[in-house]
Protein backbone atom coordinates (compact mmCIF):
# COMPACT_ATOMS: atom_id res chain seq x y z
CA UNK A 1 0.00 0.00 0.00
CA UNK A 2 2.80 2.42 0.90
CA UNK A 3 4.25 2.12 -2.60
CA UNK A 4 0.90 3.05 -4.12
CA UNK A 5 0.60 6.05 -1.82
CA UNK A 6 4.13 7.16 -2.63
CA UNK A 7 3.38 6.88 -6.35
CA UNK A 8 0.29 9.07 -5.98
CA UNK A 9 2.16 11.70 -3.95
CA UNK A 10 5.00 11.83 -6.48
CA UNK A 11 2.56 12.10 -9.41
CA UNK A 12 0.74 15.00 -7.76
CA UNK A 13 3.99 16.82 -6.95
CA UNK A 14 5.23 16.30 -10.51
CA UNK A 15 1.99 17.63 -11.96
CA UNK A 16 2.12 20.63 -9.62
CA UNK A 17 5.74 21.28 -10.69
CA UNK A 18 4.80 21.17 -14.36
CA UNK A 19 1.80 23.47 -13.94
CA UNK A 20 3.81 25.97 -11.91
CA UNK A 21 7.08 25.55 -13.84
CA UNK A 22 9.18 24.53 -10.82
CA UNK A 23 12.11 22.56 -12.25
CA UNK A 24 13.39 21.49 -8.83
CA UNK A 25 10.20 19.47 -8.16
CA UNK A 26 9.74 17.74 -11.49
CA UNK A 27 11.44 14.49 -10.43
CA UNK A 28 10.52 14.18 -6.75
CA UNK A 29 11.98 11.53 -4.46
CA UNK A 30 11.26 10.73 -0.81
CA UNK A 31 13.52 13.56 0.38
CA UNK A 32 11.94 16.24 -1.78
CA UNK A 33 10.93 19.10 0.52
CA UNK A 34 7.30 20.17 0.27
CA UNK A 35 7.02 22.58 3.17
CA UNK A 36 9.39 24.43 5.46
CA UNK A 37 12.26 26.88 5.18
CA UNK A 38 13.88 24.94 2.32
CA UNK A 39 10.71 24.54 0.25
CA UNK A 40 9.99 26.26 -3.05
CA UNK A 41 6.26 25.71 -2.41
CA UNK A 42 4.28 28.31 -0.48
CA UNK A 43 1.48 27.42 1.95
CA UNK A 44 -1.18 27.77 -0.75
CA UNK A 45 0.79 25.47 -3.01
CA UNK A 46 0.98 22.92 -0.23
CA UNK A 47 -2.79 23.12 0.28
CA UNK A 48 -3.31 22.53 -3.44
CA UNK A 49 -1.04 19.46 -3.37
CA UNK A 50 -2.81 18.02 -0.31
CA UNK A 51 -6.23 18.48 -1.93
CA UNK A 52 -5.02 16.72 -5.09
CA UNK A 53 -3.47 13.86 -3.11
CA UNK A 54 -6.71 13.37 -1.15
CA UNK A 55 -8.70 13.35 -4.36
CA UNK A 56 -6.38 10.91 -6.15
CA UNK A 57 -6.32 8.56 -3.15
CA UNK A 58 -10.07 8.27 -3.53
CA UNK A 59 -10.15 8.10 -7.33
CA UNK A 60 -7.33 5.56 -7.69
CA UNK A 61 -7.48 3.53 -4.48
CA UNK A 62 -11.01 4.21 -3.19
CA UNK A 63 -9.58 5.56 0.06
CA UNK A 64 -11.53 8.27 1.87
CA UNK A 65 -9.19 10.27 4.00
CA UNK A 66 -8.89 13.81 5.35
CA UNK A 67 -5.29 14.98 5.61
CA UNK A 68 -6.17 17.76 8.05
CA UNK A 69 -3.61 18.06 10.82
CA UNK A 70 -3.14 20.60 13.57
CA UNK A 71 0.59 20.70 12.87
CA UNK A 72 0.13 21.11 9.11
CA UNK A 73 1.58 24.61 8.99
CA UNK A 74 4.24 24.08 11.67
CA UNK A 75 7.69 24.58 10.19
CA UNK A 76 9.21 22.04 12.58
CA UNK A 77 6.61 19.35 13.10
CA UNK A 78 4.53 19.28 9.94
CA UNK A 79 3.85 15.81 8.56
CA UNK A 80 3.85 17.45 5.13
CA UNK A 81 7.55 18.35 5.22
CA UNK A 82 8.75 15.94 2.52
CA UNK A 83 7.33 13.48 0.03
CA UNK A 84 8.52 10.73 2.37
CA UNK A 85 6.94 12.15 5.54
CA UNK A 86 3.66 12.80 3.72
CA UNK A 87 3.63 9.22 2.46
CA UNK A 88 4.28 7.89 5.96
CA UNK A 89 1.59 10.15 7.40
CA UNK A 90 -1.04 8.98 4.91
CA UNK A 91 -0.14 5.31 5.48
CA UNK A 92 -0.49 5.85 9.24
CA UNK A 93 -3.91 7.52 8.92
CA UNK A 94 -5.16 4.73 6.67
CA UNK A 95 -3.90 2.02 9.04
CA UNK A 96 -5.74 3.72 11.92
CA UNK A 97 -9.05 3.94 10.06
CA UNK A 98 -11.83 1.62 11.30
CA UNK B 1 -23.75 20.28 -18.14
CA UNK B 2 -26.18 20.64 -15.25
CA UNK B 3 -25.12 22.75 -12.30
CA UNK B 4 -24.61 20.67 -9.16
CA UNK B 5 -25.85 21.95 -5.82
CA UNK B 6 -25.67 20.46 -2.33
CA UNK B 7 -28.35 21.56 0.13
CA UNK B 8 -27.98 20.35 3.70
CA UNK B 9 -30.97 19.92 5.99
CA UNK B 10 -33.13 19.15 2.97
CA UNK B 11 -35.75 16.80 4.38
CA UNK B 12 -38.26 19.49 5.31
CA UNK B 13 -38.88 23.19 5.75
CA UNK B 14 -36.80 25.77 3.91
CA UNK B 15 -34.31 23.11 2.84
CA UNK B 16 -36.93 21.05 1.03
CA UNK B 17 -38.45 24.17 -0.55
CA UNK B 18 -35.00 25.11 -1.86
CA UNK B 19 -34.49 21.58 -3.22
CA UNK B 20 -37.70 21.89 -5.26
CA UNK B 21 -36.81 25.43 -6.36
CA UNK B 22 -33.38 24.47 -7.72
CA UNK B 23 -34.74 21.30 -9.33
CA UNK B 24 -37.19 23.55 -11.17
CA UNK B 25 -34.18 25.55 -12.35
CA UNK B 26 -32.73 22.41 -13.93
CA UNK B 27 -29.97 21.68 -11.43
CA UNK B 28 -28.77 18.34 -10.09
CA UNK B 29 -29.61 18.58 -6.41
CA UNK B 30 -28.01 16.60 -3.62
CA UNK B 31 -29.56 16.82 -0.18
CA UNK B 32 -28.89 15.39 3.23
CA UNK B 33 -30.51 15.12 6.62
CA UNK B 34 -30.29 13.00 9.74
CA UNK B 35 -33.52 11.20 8.84
CA UNK B 36 -34.42 9.57 5.58
CA UNK B 37 -36.29 11.63 3.01
CA UNK B 38 -39.39 10.47 1.18
CA UNK B 39 -38.92 13.11 -1.53
CA UNK B 40 -38.22 11.53 -4.92
CA UNK B 41 -37.10 13.18 -8.15
CA UNK B 42 -34.91 11.99 -11.03
CA UNK B 43 -32.39 14.76 -10.41
CA UNK B 44 -32.41 14.52 -6.61
CA UNK B 45 -30.06 12.39 -4.56
CA UNK B 46 -30.45 12.16 -0.79
CA UNK B 47 -27.88 11.15 1.82
CA UNK B 48 -28.83 10.28 5.38
CA UNK B 49 -26.11 11.67 7.62
CA UNK B 50 -25.23 13.95 10.48
CA UNK B 51 -23.37 17.01 9.16
CA UNK B 52 -21.24 17.12 12.31
CA UNK B 53 -19.79 13.65 11.65
CA UNK B 54 -16.54 14.10 9.75
CA UNK B 55 -16.33 10.70 8.05
CA UNK B 56 -19.97 10.82 6.93
CA UNK B 57 -19.47 14.25 5.37
CA UNK B 58 -16.24 13.20 3.63
CA UNK B 59 -17.95 10.09 2.24
CA UNK B 60 -20.89 12.06 0.83
CA UNK B 61 -18.76 14.78 -0.74
CA UNK B 62 -16.36 12.31 -2.35
CA UNK B 63 -19.24 10.25 -3.74
CA UNK B 64 -20.92 13.35 -5.15
CA UNK B 65 -17.67 14.63 -6.68
CA UNK B 66 -17.04 11.27 -8.31
CA UNK B 67 -20.59 10.87 -9.62
CA UNK B 68 -21.15 14.43 -10.82
CA UNK B 69 -17.59 15.53 -11.66
CA UNK B 70 -17.73 18.66 -9.55
CA UNK B 71 -19.88 20.69 -7.16
CA UNK B 72 -20.82 24.24 -8.09
CA UNK B 73 -22.92 25.38 -5.16
CA UNK B 74 -23.30 24.58 -1.47
CA UNK B 75 -26.16 25.74 0.76
CA UNK B 76 -25.39 25.05 4.42
CA UNK B 77 -29.00 25.12 5.54
CA UNK B 78 -28.84 22.36 8.17
CA UNK B 79 -29.28 23.82 11.62
CA UNK B 80 -30.90 23.19 14.96
CA UNK B 81 -32.19 25.47 17.66
CA UNK B 82 -33.38 25.06 21.20
CA UNK B 83 -35.34 27.87 22.76
CA UNK B 84 -34.70 27.86 26.45
CA UNK B 85 -33.33 30.04 29.19
CA UNK B 86 -29.56 29.60 29.59
CA UNK B 87 -30.08 28.44 33.21
CA UNK B 88 -32.17 25.56 31.91
CA UNK B 89 -30.11 24.56 28.87
CA UNK B 90 -28.33 21.21 29.34
CA UNK B 91 -24.74 21.00 28.14
CA UNK B 92 -25.46 18.14 25.69
CA UNK B 93 -28.11 20.32 24.00
CA UNK B 94 -25.66 23.23 23.74
CA UNK B 95 -23.00 20.91 22.33
CA UNK B 96 -25.40 19.50 19.76
CA UNK B 97 -26.31 23.00 18.56
CA UNK B 98 -22.65 24.02 18.26
CA UNK B 99 -21.71 20.75 16.58
CA UNK B 100 -24.42 20.98 13.95
CA UNK B 101 -24.49 24.71 13.31
CA UNK B 102 -20.80 25.61 13.46
CA UNK B 103 -18.85 22.40 12.99
CA UNK B 104 -21.29 20.98 10.45
CA UNK B 105 -21.04 24.17 8.41
CA UNK B 106 -17.24 24.10 8.75
CA UNK B 107 -16.95 20.47 7.64
CA UNK B 108 -19.14 21.01 4.58
CA UNK B 109 -17.24 24.18 3.65
CA UNK B 110 -13.92 22.37 4.04
CA UNK B 111 -14.78 19.26 2.05
CA UNK B 112 -16.88 20.88 -0.67
CA UNK B 113 -14.39 23.76 -0.87
CA UNK B 114 -11.65 21.26 -1.76
CA UNK B 115 -13.74 19.93 -4.66
CA UNK B 116 -14.61 23.45 -5.83
CA UNK B 117 -10.97 24.53 -5.63
CA UNK B 118 -10.00 22.01 -8.32
CA UNK B 119 -12.47 23.70 -10.66
CA UNK B 120 -11.55 27.24 -9.61
CA UNK B 121 -15.23 28.04 -9.10
CA UNK B 122 -17.68 27.73 -6.27
CA UNK B 123 -20.44 29.47 -4.38
CA UNK B 124 -21.01 28.69 -0.71
CA UNK B 125 -23.97 30.13 1.16
CA UNK B 126 -24.24 29.68 4.90
CA UNK B 127 -27.29 30.34 7.03
CA UNK B 128 -27.22 32.99 9.74
CA UNK B 129 -30.18 34.42 11.66
CA UNK B 130 -31.77 37.63 12.83
CA UNK B 131 -31.41 36.19 16.34
CA UNK B 132 -27.78 37.37 16.31
CA UNK B 133 -28.31 41.15 15.93
CA UNK B 134 -31.60 41.00 17.89
CA UNK B 135 -29.79 39.25 20.78
CA UNK B 136 -32.90 37.21 21.40
CA UNK B 137 -33.36 36.09 24.98
CA UNK B 138 -33.90 32.35 25.13
CA UNK B 139 -31.64 31.66 22.16
CA UNK B 140 -28.23 32.23 23.70
CA UNK B 141 -26.50 29.14 22.34
CA UNK B 142 -28.31 29.19 19.01
CA UNK B 143 -27.44 32.85 18.43
CA UNK B 144 -23.85 32.27 19.56
CA UNK B 145 -23.52 29.36 17.13
CA UNK B 146 -24.86 31.46 14.27
CA UNK B 147 -22.53 34.33 15.20
CA UNK B 148 -19.84 31.69 14.75
CA UNK B 149 -21.23 30.88 11.32
CA UNK B 150 -21.04 34.55 10.34
CA UNK B 151 -17.42 34.73 11.51
CA UNK B 152 -16.64 31.50 9.66
CA UNK B 153 -18.20 32.97 6.52
CA UNK B 154 -16.08 36.11 6.73
CA UNK B 155 -12.79 34.29 7.30
CA UNK B 156 -13.38 31.49 4.81
CA UNK B 157 -14.20 34.09 2.17
CA UNK B 158 -10.55 35.18 2.45
CA UNK B 159 -9.10 31.68 2.53
CA UNK B 160 -11.17 30.50 -0.44
CA UNK B 161 -11.06 33.63 -2.63
CA UNK B 162 -7.94 32.56 -4.53
CA UNK B 163 -9.77 29.42 -5.67
CA UNK B 164 -12.65 31.34 -7.24
CA UNK B 165 -14.94 30.41 -4.36
CA UNK B 166 -17.16 33.00 -2.72
CA UNK B 167 -18.57 32.45 0.77
CA UNK B 168 -21.59 34.44 1.90
CA UNK B 169 -24.45 34.10 4.36
CA UNK B 170 -28.14 34.77 4.27
CA UNK B 171 -29.93 35.60 7.50
CA UNK B 172 -33.61 34.77 7.12
CA UNK B 173 -36.11 36.73 9.16
CA UNK B 174 -38.72 34.88 11.17
CA UNK B 175 -40.08 32.15 8.88
CA UNK B 176 -42.93 29.82 9.80
CA UNK B 177 -40.97 26.59 10.26
CA UNK B 178 -40.54 23.99 12.98
CA UNK B 179 -37.86 26.15 14.60
CA UNK B 180 -40.47 28.59 15.89
CA UNK B 181 -43.51 26.34 16.20
CA UNK B 182 -43.42 26.52 20.01
CA UNK B 183 -43.05 30.29 20.26
CA UNK B 184 -46.29 32.08 21.31
CA UNK B 185 -47.89 34.19 18.58
CA UNK B 186 -47.68 37.44 20.57
CA UNK B 187 -43.92 36.94 20.97
CA UNK B 188 -43.58 36.43 17.24
CA UNK B 189 -45.58 39.58 16.47
CA UNK B 190 -43.34 41.49 18.84
CA UNK B 191 -40.32 40.11 16.99
CA UNK B 192 -41.71 40.98 13.57
CA UNK B 193 -42.26 44.53 14.78
CA UNK B 194 -38.53 44.85 15.44
CA UNK B 195 -37.85 44.25 11.74
CA UNK B 196 -38.13 47.12 9.24
CA UNK B 197 -40.64 44.99 7.33
CA UNK B 198 -43.23 43.51 9.70
CA UNK B 199 -44.02 40.19 8.08
CA UNK B 200 -42.79 36.63 8.11
CA UNK B 201 -40.20 35.74 5.54
CA UNK B 202 -40.83 33.06 2.93
CA UNK B 203 -38.55 30.59 1.23
CA UNK B 204 -38.89 32.75 -1.93
CA UNK B 205 -37.37 35.72 -0.07
CA UNK B 206 -34.43 33.53 0.90
CA UNK B 207 -34.06 31.99 -2.57
CA UNK B 208 -33.91 35.48 -4.05
CA UNK B 209 -30.84 36.35 -1.97
CA UNK B 210 -29.25 32.98 -2.67
CA UNK B 211 -29.81 33.45 -6.42
CA UNK B 212 -27.91 36.73 -6.20
CA UNK B 213 -24.97 35.07 -4.44
CA UNK B 214 -24.93 32.20 -6.96
CA UNK B 215 -24.66 34.42 -10.03
CA UNK B 216 -21.36 34.10 -11.92
CA UNK B 217 -21.23 37.90 -12.04
CA UNK B 218 -21.42 38.02 -8.22
CA UNK B 219 -17.76 36.97 -8.18
CA UNK B 220 -16.81 40.13 -6.22
CA UNK B 221 -19.45 39.50 -3.56
CA UNK B 222 -17.95 37.52 -0.72
CA UNK B 223 -17.75 37.50 3.07
CA UNK B 224 -21.15 39.18 3.30
CA UNK B 225 -24.22 38.47 5.42
CA UNK B 226 -27.55 39.74 4.14
CA UNK B 227 -30.26 40.17 6.76
CA UNK B 228 -33.72 39.92 5.31
CA UNK B 229 -36.55 42.03 6.63
CA UNK B 230 -34.39 44.98 7.59
CA UNK B 231 -32.59 44.04 10.77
Amino acid sequence: MKEKIEKIVKEVVTQFAIENNIAKLKNPDLNTVLFGFDSVIDSIGLVTIIVEVESNLYDELGIQVSLADEKAMSQLNTPFKTVGSLTEYIAKIISNQP
Amino acid sequence: MKRVIIITGSRKGIGLDLVKYYLDKGMSVIGCSRSESDFIHNDYLHFTLDVSKELEVIKMVKEVAKSFGTIHYLLNNAGIASMNHAFLTPLPVAQKIVNTNILGTFLLCREVGKVMSRNKFGRIINFATFAVPFKLAGEAVYAASKAGVISLTETLSREFAQYGITVNAVAPPAVKTDLIKNVPEDKMISLLNRQAIHRYGTYADIANVIDFFLLEKSSMVTGQTIYLGGV
